[in-house]
């Protein structure tokens, strides 16, 4: 009996081992990253693994004097953006990103879930239609038309380009969540004399504010570790992200340049969020399924 | 009557007023992006001589002439296509598995299943960069020292290392890749009716039994759907390149996704009709085969009917 239980049991023992490997590995890495981070410069060239012999708390104030970013401001004049500018510039990218990608599906599922109109089923087909068709390599087209639209190298541009209903999950979600709740609600407040504004901002949306506020949280760790996007559509707002990006590859000649500074900038740009995810954790991964989230 | 007609057009205006802003975004930024995408691979940007400007003109299939073209000789795409496969085709035998098995481990709440939930999840919210940054340099320098510190082994550094590179850069693909899938996947095994698998039990079914004749086929559904969407990781995936070398990748590590990405970040208006030719070439191959596939997972995949 106890042979035949153990058998059973051999899949997970060795699923067990995997994954304490994988996480050893991983924290391995964190730690040697964290160690490497607190090493003076010099001391890393011929000290690569071991303790350091002074531990260089200093290398972060020194990151946040010596990452810079050289940007063109409005009147085509180069200057300098360090990490106070970029942290300033990631907070409004990730924050305003991360609203209006998820209020406009949140307003639109509910329009298409308790408006009834043909309209509305033709919305919700454009959204199953956008994610099933994939489509590759749109991003030159994406940044000619910023530019045509003045929206290049701006923030808010950003935003705009990230209020979308018909990317992603979030939608169907939010609009499956919408057509669970009974319309009762609604009449009830619209007989007490609410207009359609009220019984949407008042009633209905703080119904899904579960939803919306996982969405959120999602799109804020998204935008703020995302670099790519930056680098393409708004090169002279740097990012903390795209900040570490260019001390790695573009400004190697930055005399503090080194493996420790290039970790230690690391490190502020993942510390904020990982302070958010300890906070919601079980919010951002309790949450999430295919179907969406589990409002 | 009146009162009701009244509302309904009260209900019709609210509808309008709401829906326009989302609708517009649309139309921008989803028709208006990708109808331009196909007008510009069908121009070539020339400098007018009537005008003495440099604008946009109709060229034909010129830029797609140009991608067979660069496909046959451009030694950076010869190396990004089959790399790209590569990746795929490793993904499906390597991540996939594991993903499904790490995801069962975690819905059967076997031991420490939630700090290891929480630790596959955690690379998934690390910015790229941040990952790319500190393994390129715990991958070069620090695991040879470690090596020869523990082993007095020589070992390569493992990313300038032109024998070791790609296997390091797929390793770390695979590596870091687990948290959505493991979640989801997950997610997806939690909603299966605990009353099926303590049948199962009472019947003596192993673990491995269980997730192969019931839980597999419960959540066939989201599996296959992470098989056809992730076609389109054919053309997209970058294995992280960029985050390792920035615009420098050496050619024989390419991918299309990086190929794609450093093609734009560093292009000009000039390049962008290439791009966007490119990118329709790659869009109109894709979405016939993730139809197909979809269709044919569909066909083969278990019934999970009574």
């Amino acid at each position: 009996m106890k042979k035949i239980k153990l058998k059973g049991e051999t899949i997970f023992i060795v699923m067990f081992v995997i994954l304490i490997l994988y996480v050893a590995s991983m924290a391995f890495m964190m730690l040697w990253g964290v160690m490497t981070s607190l090493k003076d410069p010099f001391e890393y060239r011929y000290n690569i693994i071991d303790f350091p012999e002074i531990w260089m708390f200093e290398n972060y104030s020194t990151a946040f004097s010596s990452i810079e970013v050289k940007v063109q401001n409005k009147n085509l004049e180069y200057e300098m953006v360090g990490v106070f500018g970029m942290y300033w510039n990631t907070i409004w990218y990730a924050l305003g990103c991360a609203f209006f990608s998820a209020f406009v599906p949140c307003v639109t599922a509910y329009m298409c879930a308790k408006f009834p109109y043909k309209f509305s089923g033709f919305v919700v087909g454009i959204v199953l239609v956008t994610m099933a068709l994939p489509i590759v390599g749109s991003a030159p087209s994406q940044i000619q038309l910023c530019k045509e639209l003045n929206m290049y190298d701006t923030i808010w541009g950003m935003w705009l380009m990230n209020a979308h209903f018909h990317q992603g999950v979030f939608f169907l979600v939010l609009y499956e969540s919408f057509r669970s709740v009974p319309n009762a609600y609604a009449e009830a407040a619209k007989i007490d004399g609410a207009s359609n504004l009220q019984v949407m901002a008042r009633v209905m949306l703080p119904l899904a504010r579960n939803a919306f506020l996982t969405i959120f949280l999602l799109r804020v760790v998204a935008v703020w570790n995302e670099y790519q996007s930056a680098i393409l559509f708004i090169p002279n707002k740097p990012t903390i992200a795209y900040g570490l990006y260019y001390y790695t590859f573009v400004e190697k000649k930055n005399t503090t340049y080194s493996v420790p500074m290039q970790l230690t900038g690391a490190f502020l740009i993942c510390v904020p969020i990982l302070i958010l995810f300890a906070f919601f954790q079980n919010r951002i991964m309790g949450n999430l399924s295919l179907g969406g989230l589990k409002g | 009557m009146k009162t009701i007609l009244t509302e309904k057009k009260k209900d019709a205006i609210f509808y309008v007023l709401i829906m326009i802003f989302p609708i517009a975004q649309f139309l921008v930024f989803y028709v208006g992006v990708n109808f331009n995408s196909i007008l510009l691979a069908f121009k070539d940007y020339h400098l007018n001589m009537d005008t003495g400007k440099f604008e946009y003109v109709f060229s034909g299939f010129e830029q797609f002439k140009n991608v067979f073209l660069k496909l046959s000789i451009d030694p950076k795409l010869k190396s990004a296509v089959p790399n790209s496969i590569i990746l795929y085709v490793i993904g499906l035998v390597i991540s996939s598995p594991l993903s499904l098995f790490f995801s069962y481990y975690i819905y059967k709440k076997k031991f420490a299943s939630s700090f290891f939930r929480i630790a596959l999840f955690l690379p998934s919210i690390i910015s790229p960069i941040v990952l790319g940054v500190m393994f390129n340099n715990f991958a070069e320098e620090a695991i040879p020292a470690y090596i020869f510190k523990w082993f007095n082994v020589e070992c390569p550094n493992l990313i300038s290392d032109s024998g070791t590179r790609f296997t390091t850069l797929v390793f770390y693909n695979i590596w870091v890749g687990f948290g959505t899938s493991t979640l989801l996947y997950s997610s997806s095994m939690s909603s299966i009716d605990s009353e099926i698998t303590e049948a199962a039990q009472l019947d003596a079914c192993t673990g491995v039994k269980e997730f192969i004749y019931i839980v597999f086929p419960l959540i066939y559904s989201t599996w296959s759907t992470f098989f056809y969407t992730g076609l389109v990781g054919i053309f997209t995936n970058q294995l992280h390149l960029h985050a390792f070398f920035g615009n420098g990748a050496p050619t024989p590590v390419y991918t299309i996704g990086y190929y794609m990405y450093v093609q734009t970040q560093s292009g000009t208006l000039e390049t962008y009709p290439y791009l966007s030719a490119m990118g329709i070439m790659m869009t109109v191959v894709v979405i016939p085969v993730v139809f197909f596939v979809k269709w044919l997972l569909r066909k083969v995949g278990p019934s999970t009917e009574a």
